[in-house]
């Protein structure tokens, strides 16, 4: 047996302590050092570099610097950055410029009041274009219904990009090349697609956050601006028994007991049926406008890319079209807030966030823009229509724990319409009860 | 960790000095305390220290950002009439219960086939091969394989099944899940609890052939009591593992970002779905604290399990 020498448990047990000791001081973080004097701003953002909005970003991000000498550090986060942001402000490591959509800002920031009053941006001149105002080339409709979350701030975004949902068809299509502007018209256009041997409706069933759109949108056109809303908040569960719910739960088995969804979408997950869209199985799709964008590479030969907007049920029904809108925002506890707000008004330059539309084939949020040709339809129904927001701009876990899991069951013809309602109701009573 | 003490460190380190200790005994003790330190240390850094914060916060509400409100055991109140936690815990059950049984109920079938086998080396490699692959594979593929027009209703159609059953359906998604985890671990314990049979001598099982034993007789009466130590230990592992289960449920049920339906969540989908849910809402409060009943239900159900499967050393 050798005998262990008293140095070498010294050595041993003085080896294991430093490397606790590196363990447990492992992970510090320091600021980017700004040079004395020198102006300089953080960027995070919610593109990854290699996307092309972030070519974009870069772009600007360098005239930026070269016109103003601001000297900008940018970490391309992706879509995770409010999770990083939200850390960051516990640590005192903050951005002063992030980007998201108004949903994703607002129950991180806004709620909890992070976020600096972006209207005085909107009033900021924009660099290069003779006197013109952020606010007055941003359409106030797009700011105007952001919720606020119970937040103090009500402007705190200013919106670079816009996305919309409405229903994506092809244009060239044999069967029903028309857009239906009300309900019975599209449901005429689906009984000829049925006779065709096509089906009228792809829909993934797993996709239940895109597959309510159709209830969204059918309740706000039988019930009025707000229904969803107030449907699913109502803590009580009255508001389920408003006829414009039973009427919309109605349509939405109409739709699966005629057989006008996709075949085999109760069995599959996104987004295999919207690519099945894109080649031309189906004619309608109910998306979001990134929709053009996923399916370009599985569309079918001569597949040209129209919108329109969501039918109307009746005569008084509105025409509104969901908006989601993703743009800048400046935490209030960024050192450099003056310059994000400085490169907020330089971006909204034509010729700068024109680039969302030219370069990366998304709609910018100026509508003196010509819009990527795919989503020209998009635009003009942006232009044509009110805005509001998808699910009536519910935030939290409302949809995802309450809403879904009987709306799916809808959607996929395990309930009628009369088991959902009630159902549903005593569903959104219990997640109430459970929140306290 | 519970692995069965070392007979040499047995009752050593904590009595108290005798003189006639030797050498060897002296120099080990010096070195119990160093030794033992930086694990310590580690061990109450990232497990006690977070575990006892987390049960401070389980009594708070807070978003991560502004000020905690005590709200004393109110999180738990809701957690109890929230009917999507209850469900994650039945589901948890289910992959304990379920899972852990149909798994353990292959590994040892497959360990009284592999047993006898030719080319066993070979063939418990293959069975090993799931565990290395990282559970979000078989996430995405099965989205691939069993979809409606996918390769395996393709196979169907070929042997003439018309109607092929709607693998990916919502009613199916649970089921596929638990599928898909006792493919991937069968292969795992069938491994650990082939290491401890490899280590019973081959008279045993010579001598209960000659006794007239058949196979399930010389598992029942051979394999099973001279493994038993092993397999209680692979049950103990399942159980903690199995109230870990969460990529593999993130990855088959949600799309694109989004959360996954609620009759497929489990505990811990549960508490990060509360911390950072696709629904934005930063609930830190219920989160700890369905964390904490998660870390409750491993530690009654490892204790009650190893109290049942406790017994007696045997020598081999």
């Amino acid at each position: 047996m050798t005998h262990i020498k008293p140095w070498l448990k010294v050595a041993t047990g003085a080896i294991l302590a430093t490397s606790v000791a590196f363990t447990a001081s492992g992970c510090t973080t320091t600021d980017a050092p700004s040079g004395d004097g020198e102006k300089s701003m953080t960027y995070w953002s919610m593109w990854t570099e290699t996307e092309p909005q972030a070519e974009v970003l870069k772009t600007s991000l360098a005239a930026f610097e070269k016109d103003t000498g601001v000297k900008v550090s940018v970490q391309w986060q992706g879509r995770k950055v409010l999770d990083k942001v939200t850390a960051g402000l516990l640590s005192g490591d903050v951005p002063d410029l992030v980007d998201q959509a108004y949903d994703a800002l607002g129950t991180a920031l806004v709620k909890t009041n992070q976020l600096e009053d972006m209207a005085p941006v909107l009033k900021e001149e924009i660099p290069g274009e003779d006197g013109k105002t952020v606010g007055d080339v941003i359409p106030a409709k797009y700011i105007d219904n952001l919720p606020t979350y119970d937040g103090d701030v009500k402007n705190y975004m200013v919106p670079y990009t816009i996305s919309n949902v409405s229903v994506f068809y092809n244009k060239a299509n044999k069967v029903a090349p028309k857009a239906p502007k009300t309900w019975d018209e599209l449901l005429a256009n689906c009984k000829k697609a049925v006779e065709a041997d096509m089906a009228c409706i792809a829909s993934d069933g797993d996709a239940t956050w895109a597959n309510s759109y159709w209830f969204d949108y059918l309740l706000n056109r039988n019930g009025g601006d707000g229904a969803f809303k107030k449907l699913v908040e109502d803590k009580t569960g009255a508001s389920w028994d408003d006829p414009a719910v039973m009427e919309t739960a109605k349509q939405i088995q109409n739709l699966v007991d005629s057989g006008y969804i996709i075949k085999g979408y109760d069995a599959s997950k996104y987004p295999e049926q919207q690519n099945a869209w894109a080649a031309n199985k189906a004619l309608y799709y109910l998306m979001g406008s990134w929709a053009p964008a996923e399916t370009e590479k599985y569309a079918a030969e001569g597949f040209d890319y129209g919108a329109f907007n969501f039918p109307t049920t009746s005569e008084s029904s509105t025409t509104a079209d969901d908006v989601i809108s993703f743009g800048f925002a400046v935490p209030k506890a960024g050192k450099h807030t003056a310059e994000a707000k400085q490169f907020i008004a330089y971006f909204a330059n034509k010729d700068r966030m024109g680039e969302i539309s030219t370069v990366a084939d998304n709609l910018s949020a100026r509508p003196d823009v010509e819009a990527p040709a795919q989503l020209a339809d998009v635009a003009t129904i942006l232009a044509d229509n009110p805005s509001r927001l998808p699910n009536d701009g519910v935030s939290g876990d409302i949809t995802d724990k309450g809403f879904n899991a009987t709306f799916e069951q809808l959607w996929l013809g395990k309930l009628t319409a009369e088991e959902y309602v009630k159902e549903a109701k005593s569903a959104m009573v219990a997640y109430w009860n459970a929140k306290g | 960790m519970a692995t069965p003490a070392l007979p040499l460190a047995r009752g050593r380190n904590t009595g108290r000095p005798r003189a006639s200790m030797s050498a060897i005994e002296r120099s080990r003790r010096r070195l119990f305390w160093p030794m033992l330190l930086p694990a310590l240390i580690l061990m109450a850094l990232f497990y006690l220290i977070p575990i006892i914060y987390a049960g401070w916060l389980s009594l708070n509400e807070w978003d991560g950002i502004n000020e905690m409100t005590f709200i004393g055991a109110d999180n738990y109140v809701r957690l109890a009439k929230d009917p999507v936690f209850i469900g994650s815990v039945i589901n948890t059950l289910k992959i304990l219960f379920i899972v852990g049984i149909v798994t353990f109920v292959f590994a040892f079938a497959l360990t009284m086939i592999l047993r006898d086998m030719m080319g066993k080396k070979f063939v418990r490699s293959v069975l090993f091969f799931p565990t290395l692959i990282n559970a979000m594979v078989f996430g995405i593929f099965a989205g691939f394989l069993f979809s409606p027009s996918g390769p395996v209703n393709k196979l169907l159609l070929l042997v003439g099944v018309q109607d092929p059953p709607k693998w990916l359906a919502q009613d199916n998604l649970f089921n596929m899940i638990m599928i898909v985890m006792i493919w991937s671990a069968t292969g795992y314990f069938t491994t650990i609890i082939m290491s401890a049979v490899d280590q019973i001598p081959a008279y045993y099982y010579e001598a209960a052939g000659l006794d007239g034993a058949g196979p399930w007789a010389k598992f029942r009466h051979v394999t099973l009591p001279l493994a038993w130590d092993v397999i209680s230990v692979c049950a103990v592992l399942w159980t903690m593992s199995s109230v870990k289960v969460f990529e593999l449920i993130l990855v088959f049920g949600g799309s694109t970002a989004k959360a996954p339906p609620t009759s497929t969540w489990s505990t811990a989908l549960y508490v990060y779905q509360a911390a950072f849910g696709t629904g934005g809402d930063r609930e830190f409060g219920i989160s700890a604290a369905s964390a904490i009943v998660s870390l409750l239900l491993v530690t009654v159900l490892t204790i009650g399990l190893r109290r049942m499967l406790r017994r007696e050393n045997i020598e081999i």
